[in-house]
This record gives structure tokens, sequence and C-alpha cells, in this order.
């Protein structure tokens, strides 16, 4: 099955296109860009990323345990110090506090590995489509079909302004 | 991302919204006879709901022109409008400055315990006199405010200048207009003029803000309990201030929503942005307030705890965080449950409710988390005022004569609002022509 | 201005500037390093013999058993707060001018809190004791107070260290992807194992996106606190002039305004011996004075409000340690601090001092001394006096704490030399960001 890749020069163009090929049926998609766009966040996904479950549920754990942990500590091996209760609420506000940001902050870490498929491939290998282009300045589009279906993507890919269509085998 | 449609800067005055304008009319009248028949029957409570409600009102009013500022000193491009909404709040400025008079001739021995000496404090307190004395006091406060009218009706005019030319209005609308826009110079010149003269004035109004605002919560908050103090709650207060007038903005702006001439320009992404900065400034006032409260209550000292016993109670400073009896031993002193009430209204309603983008998005929802705050900090400012002058009566803010004044205040404020922004004009928006 | 057309296939001249700056060393640059290695093994040195010989050479003598070290740790401490600032607040706020020092100021932050810990187990004399202070099971059972303000730092600094970390890497992530493409070798093979495989995708950006949006929300309260516990292990005593409520946020402006001040202080001549003018301009410089006179002014504020309470709160004690700051056997300390920090950056006010390169550079050079000074007033002048005059003291830094503070900037700056050769000093896909985007606006095309 071949993928034609399509290079571009802006990312409106890009998203325009794979919103196209999408309503064509066409699944196999892939976007390289070389940097952040917002016009690219819903091209081939309109769900918000799930990074945002893993940085909640991380931060519940902290917010329990920065609490949790203080208290049973005090009360495992209870010392009065200063007067103070054991489970003083207030200055155990900051652990709490301060544990909720570290598991969170690590959890949204776990997040962006786990979503973006991240440490992907083998040392130096990647996708066929992808090329040191798309770390330049320049975007891809690469879509994966069936033979037949070859002209009428490369025709797509070119009518929304692709400067270049490469095929690539896989 | 949406863009929102070409926004026009230009004013056209109107006629006051009939409907709206009755309410807020009886309310204020009838604001003025609750508080006319509190002075003959218990004139202590009188004034000091007045006290709270000017405070109230005037933090929030001059937050409002603070929101401008930081607009202008940050080159924010994302309000449109929204800067004309919270411009607006300003016009109660010099009501404030009035009130400030009125309270103070009028009230002074009512509210301030050094003054009036009704608890004994003045022969504990000998060394306050130099500061706690009432010359100085009129003279630094009401000059603050004296000082502040000034400049955000320098600002104001600066800011509407633009917008107002070429309008027209009848009356005392536009005599005003005429003279804010005399001597007009060309469009070009004065948008450069305008942009040039805010850019001056914002950065020192902000100034003038924090540290009057700071003084005056010390003198007329803090002063209320003469022993106590705590070298943040200058910024803590005028903080509240600042906040309050961002929900009010926020509040304000869904209300204008399908207002002529800002169709479409309180879009999603503002109302985004407004709710992210009530949510973030509610945490940031939860962080003043928790930076109070830990070292008072870490350092246990009689002179501190004191402010914090008389709204809070013994066991949030002596606690035995057991759970026998909590309810009792907790809500059962004094004040308690209001100051807590209007924690929840303030910072756990704001926070949990808008941590979300959705909520943030939704016209409704958004409104009524702004009016909670709002709620919240009216409550809060009595939770500051009330518990110095009667600690053990729980409910002396509540009262016909006091929510009578509180209604009062809130009636005037909105005419003054709404006479700005619709008649004078400054809520600028396409003409029909 | 009319943006240049996009560059030939598989070009970039962003990639191509900012990476210029990892190429090559020039003697110069050996020089610097050298200098710094040499501060490091100097002040390595003198920490062996302090404890061999004890913490007596480094002045701690009764009543002062808090001195220069704890207040070059508060100092490193303080810088680290302007990378995350940079960062996260104004990420939040989307301030543009941000993109060009976000990168440096993030590798300032993770820096300058790895220089300021160590100062903790510096401070301590026993170093290798330094694990009692975490909450691990142990046989005689017993477990950390954490009712202590040191407890609370141990876990607000390690937290800060670990997120500003992980920030950081996943700010890098995308430009190390660029590296990876462009190196050879064992750099590659370096470059290959740090970028995880990184290409670009649409679904990794979105993520990322993602990723950044929340640690920047997570990591703005986290900068707040930070330095915020710090200024708690004063304030939960009741010494004079440390009890202080308005200590947190005071902290807190002071913290970003060195940590500002100290990002200037070494972008200027980065920006000047690397010819990066072109993405540190006028605009950046503004805005950055801009921000410097605000935090001055709330600097000044707290100074002024804590002399106002002291003395309208009719404590002597209070009254007296702030008369001593002023007008004590410190009083140059606190003099310096006023001037360097809230009469020196006035000059900004000026618009045409604002982008005047060589007089932001002394400026912010004075802040930093200033705000060393701030801490050093701080924490000496109530030491040295406290309730019972009987006990009063005074204290000098020793040769020993001026060499190891003068060796924590080597260590700094050998961990920002090193940072310049391997990673890019300038985040490239956010240049990237901005410069497409332009493009596509004036082609027309964009959205």
């Amino acid at each position: 099955m071949p993928s034609l890749v399509g290079i571009y020069d802006a990312p409106g163009p890009v998203a325009d296109c794979a919103k196209k090929l999408r309503n064509r049926g066409f699944t196999d998609l892939e976007i390289y860009s070389p940097a952040a766009f917002p016009e690219l966040d819903d091209a081939l996904d309109e769900k918000p990323s799930r990074v945002r479950l893993y940085t909640l549920i991380g931060g519940l754990i902290g917010v329990v345990t920065g609490y949790a942990l203080p208290i049973w500590m005090s009360y495992d091996w209870p010392v009065v110090i200063g007067g103070k209760p054991f489970a003083s609420i207030p200055t155990y506000t900051i652990i709490g506090f301060e544990l909720t940001i570290l598991f969170g902050g690590l959890a949204t870490l776990l997040g962006l590995l786990i979503v973006g498929g991240l440490p992907y491939g083998s040392f130096g290998k990647a996708d066929k489509g992808y090329s040191a282009r798309f770390s330049a300045e320049e975007f891809g589009l690469v879509v994966g079909c069936s033979d037949r279906d070859v002209s009428e993507v490369d025709a797509m890919l070119k009518a929304h302004g692709s400067k270049e269509v490469n095929v690539v085998e896989a | 991302m949406s863009a929102a449609a070409a926004y026009v800067d230009q004013a056209s005055p109107r006629s006051l919204p009939k409907a709206p304008a009755v309410v807020l009319g009886t309310l204020a009248g009838l604001g003025l006879i609750a508080f006319i028949v509190g002075l003959a029957n218990d004139p202590a409570t009188a004034w000091r709901a007045f006290h709270v409600n000017y405070l109230y009102f005037g933090a929030l009013s001059q937050g409002g022109l603070i929101i401008a500022c930081a607009f202008v000193i940050v080159g924010a491009q994302w309000p449109g409008p929204i800067r004309r909404i919270a411009e607006a709040l300003a016009a109660f400025v010099p009501v404030t400055f009035v009130m400030g008079l009125i309270g103070w001739f009028g009230g002074a021995s009512y509210i301030y315990p050094w003054r009036a000496d009704f608890h004994g404090v003045v022969e504990a307190l000998p060394w306050k006199a130099a500061w706690l004395n009432p010359a100085r006091l009129a003279i630094v406060d009401l000059g603050v405010l004296a000082l502040l009218t000034v400049l955000t009706f320098l600002f104001l005019r600066a800011s509407l200048r633009p917008a107002l030319r070429g309008a027209t209005a009848t009356g005392f609308a536009g005599r005003m207009i005429e003279s804010w826009t005399a001597d007009w110079k060309g469009d070009a010149e004065e948008a450069a003029e305008s942009a040039r003269k805010l850019k001056n004035l914002a950065p020192l109004i902000a100034l003038v803000y924090a540290f009057g605002w700071s003084i005056i919560a010390f003198d007329q908050i803090m002063s209320l309990e003469p022993t106590w103090f705590s070298n943040l709650f200058g910024a803590y207060f005028a903080w509240g201030g600042f906040l309050s007038a961002i929900s009010a903005t926020t509040l304000l702006a869904v209300l204008h929503r399908n207002y002529p001439g800002l169709e479409g320009q309180i879009t999603t992404d503002r109302m985004h942005d407004l709710g992210k900065l009530i949510f973030a400034f509610s945490i940031f006032w939860m962080y003043l307030f928790f930076s109070q409260y830990i070292v008072i209550w870490y350092g246990n000292l009689p002179e501190e705890t004191q402010f914090f016993r008389d709204r809070l109670g013994t066991e949030f400073l002596q606690a035995t965080w057991y759970w026998e009896g909590w309810s009792e031993r907790i809500l059962g002193e004094p004040w308690v449950r209001v100051t807590l009430f209007a924690w929840v209204c303030v910072w756990v309603i704001p926070f949990w409710c808008l941590l979300g983008q959705r909520p943030k998005k939704t016209p409704w929802f958004l409104a009524t988390i702004a009016s909670i705050s709002l709620f919240g900090f009216w409550l809060e400012r009595n939770v500051l005022v009330w518990p110095s002058l009667v600690p053990e009566d729980t409910w002396a803010f509540l009262g016909s004569v006091q929510v009578g004044v509180a209604l009062g205040f809130f009636g005037l404020f909105g005419l003054v609002w709404l006479a700005f922004a619709r008649v004078f004009p400054s809520l600028a928006v396409p003409r029909a022509d | 201005m009319q943006p240049p057309p996009p560059p030939a296939p598989g070009e970039s001249p962003i990639n191509r500037d900012i990476m210029s700056v990892m190429d090559g060393v020039s003697p110069g640059y050996f020089m610097l390093l050298g200098a710094c290695v040499l501060s490091v093994v100097a002040a390595g040195a003198t920490w062996v013999y302090q404890v061999y010989e004890g913490l007596g050479i480094g002045g701690y003598t009764h009543p002062i058993f808090w001195g220069a070290y704890i207040v070059t740790f508060v100092f490193w401490v303080g810088i680290a707060h302007a990378g995350t600032l940079i960062s996260a607040i104004l990420y939040l706020f989307r301030a543009k001018w941000r993109n060009a020092i976000n990168r440096s100021a993030e590798a300032m932050t993770v820096f300058a809190v790895l220089t300021a810990a160590q100062f903790l187990g510096i401070h301590v004399g026993r170093m290798w004791k330094s694990y009692f202070i975490l909450p691990y099971p142990n046989q005689r059972g017993l477990w950390v107070n954490f009712r202590s303000p040191l407890e609370w730092d141990t876990f607000a600094i390690s937290t800060y260290a670990t997120i500003s970390i992980v920030f950081f890497f996943i700010g890098l992530i995308p430009d190390l992807a660029i590296l990876r493409d462009r190196s050879r070798g064992l750099k590659k093979l370096v470059y290959t194992a740090l970028a995880l495989g990184w290409q670009g995708t649409s679904t990794q950006w979105k993520s990322h996106t993602r990723s950044v949006l929340h640690l920047s929300g997570l990591a703005t309260p986290l900068v707040l606190s930070v330095h915020s516990v710090v200024s708690w292990d004063f304030a939960m005593s009741i010494v004079p002039g440390w009890h202080a409520t308005i200590f947190a946020p005071y902290f807190v402006a002071g913290a970003i305004f060195s940590g500002f001040a100290m990002v200037l202080t070494v972008m200027i001549p980065v920006r000047r011996i690397y010819g990066l003018e072109e993405y540190i301009n006028d605009y950046h410089f503004e805005n950055m004075t801009r921000f410097l006179l605000l935090t001055s002014w709330i600097v000044g504020y707290a100074y002024g409000i804590e002399y106002f309470i002291a003395w309208y709160s009719g404590v002597e004690a209070e009254q007296t340690a702030f008369w001593l700051r002023a007008f004590g056997p410190y009083w140059f300390s606190t003099w310096t601090m006023i001037i360097c920090n809230v009469v020196i950056p006035q000059i900004f006010w000026f618009k045409k001092f604002r982008t005047h390169v060589p007089t932001i550079f002394v400026v912010s050079t004075f802040i930093n001394i200033g705000m060393w000074f701030e801490r050093y007033v701080i924490i000496i002048t109530s030491l040295t006096r406290e309730y019972d005059p009987a006990v009063w003291g005074t204290y000098t830094p020793t040769w020993a704490e001026l060499t190891i503070f003068a060796g924590s900037f080597g260590f700094f700056g050998m961990l920002f030399l090193m940072f310049m050769k391997f990673f890019p000093v300038i985040a490239i896909t956010e240049m990237k960001e901005l410069a497409i985007h332009d493009r596509a606006h004036a082609a027309g095309g964009g959205h």
C-alpha cells in the first residue's frame, strides 16, 4: 500500500485538505508540523487531548497523599511540637498543595508520553513518511491509500496547495 | 478560534432603559428611607452598614478602573469593548469620595472605636494617637479618595475622547460630550494623544490605588480592632476590590452580549478569558488569605490572633481537630458560619466551578458564578467590619436597615453605571448612520 | 514589515541562526568556562575544609546560625523564579514577548534551583545526613516533623526542582528532534535518545500544547508557593522583623524581580556575542524593563508597609528591629538594598532607557546586588538583634562563605555555558510558530 506525502508551507491548507480527505473516507492520515498550530489541532481528531485526564487524576492522588501522609505519620508516633495539634491541617495544606503539583506534573509528563506515543521507534528510525524537512519549516500530510486511489489523493493534495507530492511505498 | 467581528469604538447616546432604571431607582430610594429610619432609631447600625457598603462599592468601582489600567499597561488586545464595561464601573468613584465625606463627618463616632472610645480602647493605646487621630485620617484618606477621583476623571476623559467624537445628545450628556471633545485636533492625532495619555496615567493610577486603598484598609477597617495589625491586610483588601470588579465586569459583559452595537462582541473566547481571570485571581485571593492566616496561626500571639478569633472562632486558632461535636464547636461560635459562607462564595465555588473550559464558556453559568463571587465579597466586607464592633452578634449585619442600606447602595451604583454607560455614553457602539 | 518568503525545501534560517550558537568554541568561551570551573573547585575545597574544621569557619557563632549560606540559598531560589514565571505565567497571559527568552530562563531556573539546593547541605554541616529530612521508614519508627517550615521547604524545593526540569524537558523535546535530524555521530545518538522519537505529528503537538498548558497551570501557583514557603521559614518564628504576614507575597515579588534581573544580566552578553539581536530586540527589552519597574514597586510597597506597620503595631521589639535595620550596624546593607531595588530601577520610567541595552545591563546587575542584600538585611539584622540585648551580637561573612558564594556563581555559569553548547538557547519551534504564522498572514492564505 503506498503512502503519499504532500508538502506544504503553511498549516491552514494542511488542515483543510486533511478534513476533506477524512470526509472522503481516508482514515490513514498523518500530519507532520514544524511547530504547534491551533489550526492543526483538530484536523485529524476533534476530541480534546486526553492529557487533561492524566493531570486531573495525578493532582487528585497528590492532594489526598499530601494530607494523608503527614496526618498518618503524626499519629503513628505522636509527639507534641510547639503546642500544635497532631493533625495540623493548616500546615499540612502546604504539603498537600506541593504534592498536588508534583503528582499532577509528573502525571502530565506521563500523559504526554502515552498520548503522544513517545518514546517512539528505535534509535534513528522514524516513519516512512517522515523526513528532516518537517523539522525545518515545512509541513507534511501523509495519506495511506490503496493503489487505485493514488491519483485522486494526489490531485486533492495538489488542489490544496501542496508544492510537491512524493510517493512512499510501505 | 472565532475572531470577533470588527469592533467600532464609537459612542452613541441612548436613553436609560426603563425597567432597570425604575427598579434601581426604587432600590436607591428605599435605601435612603431605610438609612434615615435607621439614623432615627439606631444610628450606630445605620452608619456601620453605610460604612460596609461604601467600602464594598468604593473598592469595586476603583477596581474597575484598575482593570482598564491593567489592560493598558500590558497592552492587551483581547478585551475589545470589555475595557469600556470595566471603565464604566469607575463612574462611581466620585460618589465614593462623597460617601467617604458623609461617612467620616456623619458617622465617625459610631464607626471608629478609637474615635468614640466605646470599648475603652483609647487609654490602652496611647502610642497610636499619632496615627489614629481624626485630623490625620480625614486629611490622608479623603485626600486619597480626592486624588483618585481626579485621576479617574483624567483617565476616563482621555480614554473616551476619541470614541465620543461626533456623538450627539441633548441636555447634560450633550454638554459633557461637547466639553470632553473640545479643541479636536484631528482623528489620528487624538487617537495617538489618547493612547499616550493612557500609557502614562495607567501605572500612576495603579500605584495610587495600591498605596491609597491599603492605607484606607488600615485606617478604616484594621483600626476598628485598634490593637490588631497585619502588614498584608492592605494588599489583601485592595486585591479583593480588584477581583470583585472583575466579577462585576464579567457579569455586565454577559448581560450586554445582545446589547445593540455589542452583538457578537462578547465572544466565547472573551468570556473564556474573563472566566480565567476570575479563576486565577480568586486563587490569588485565597493565597493572600492563607498567607495571613498561617503566619498568625503559627505565631499564636494574642495581639495578632484576635482578628481571626472574632471571625473564625477559637477552633481555627488552637485547633484540636477531633471529630466529636465538630459542628457545635466550630460553627457554634459567633460569626464563624458567616465567614465560612463568604469564603465558599469567594473561593470555593469559583474555583471548583470554573476549573474546566466549558463552564467558563457558558454565559449563564459564568454570570451566575460572577454573581456569587460578588455576593461573597459583599459578605466578606461585612465580616471584615462588623465582628470588630459587635463580636458577639453574628447577625448584626442582617436587619431591615442594614439590608435596606445595601440595596440602596446597589441601586445607586447601578443607576450611576447605567447613566454613564448608556446616556453619557461610554459603552461605545456603532451609530445608526 | 513584510515577512520573507518561505525558505528553500528543507532549509530553515531559524534553525541555522539559533543553532549557530552551538557551533564551535572560541578561546573566550574556554576562558570563561575555565574561570567558572576554577571557582567551583575553590568552593569545593573550601567546603571540604569546612567539613573537616567545622561550621565555625563559616562565621557561625552565637547568636548567628543562619548566615551567608542561607542568604545565598534564598538568593538563588529567588533567581529560579523568573524561568517559570516567563514560561508559565506569560504563557497563560499569551504574552508574545516571552518566546525569545523562555528557553534560557527555564534553563536558569533549573540551574539556579540546583545551585540553591546545595546551600542547604553546606549550611547544615553534615551533608551526608541530609536524607534525615525525608520521611523514610526507619527502625526507630520516627517520622519527620511536618509542622516545621523546614520540612515544607523540602517538599517545596524538591517539587520545584522536579517540575521545572519536567517543564524544561517537555519544551525541549521538539527542539531535540531538530538537533537529532541535523547532527552526526555520538551527538546524534544522544539527541535521538533525548528526543524520544518526536516527529511533530499533529497528535503529538496537540498533546504537547495541552501538557505545556497544564504544566503552566500547575507551575504558576507552584512559583507562588515555593518562595512563600521559603519566606515562612522566617515568618513562622516570632523573631522581630521576621514574623510578618506580608512576607509570602513580598518574597515572591522579590524573587520574580531578581529572577528577571538575572535573565537580563545573562542574556544581554549572550545576545551580543552570538548576534541574536534579531530575536531579542527592543520589543522584548521594553516589556521586560516595564516588568522590572512593576516588581520594583511591589517590593518597594512591601518595604514601606513593613516599616509602617512595625511602627503602627506598637510592639517595641518590632519597632527596634526596623529602626536598627535602617540606622543600626547594618545600615549599609539596608540602604544598598533600598537604592538598588527601589531607587535605581525608577530610571525605567523613561522610554529612552527602557531600550538602552547598556543601561539595562547595569541596572539589572545593581538589582542582583540589591536583592542579595535584601536577604542579608532580613536574616542578619533580625538574628543579631533578637529580644534579649544580652545576646545581641555581630556577624560578617568569612572568607569561606565568600569563596563558596563566588563558587555558586561559577557553578551556575558553568552549567549555563555548557547548556549553550548543547541545547538551543532560544526555543526554535516557538520562533517558527511566529514566523510561519506571520508568513501565512502576509500571503493572505492563513487564518
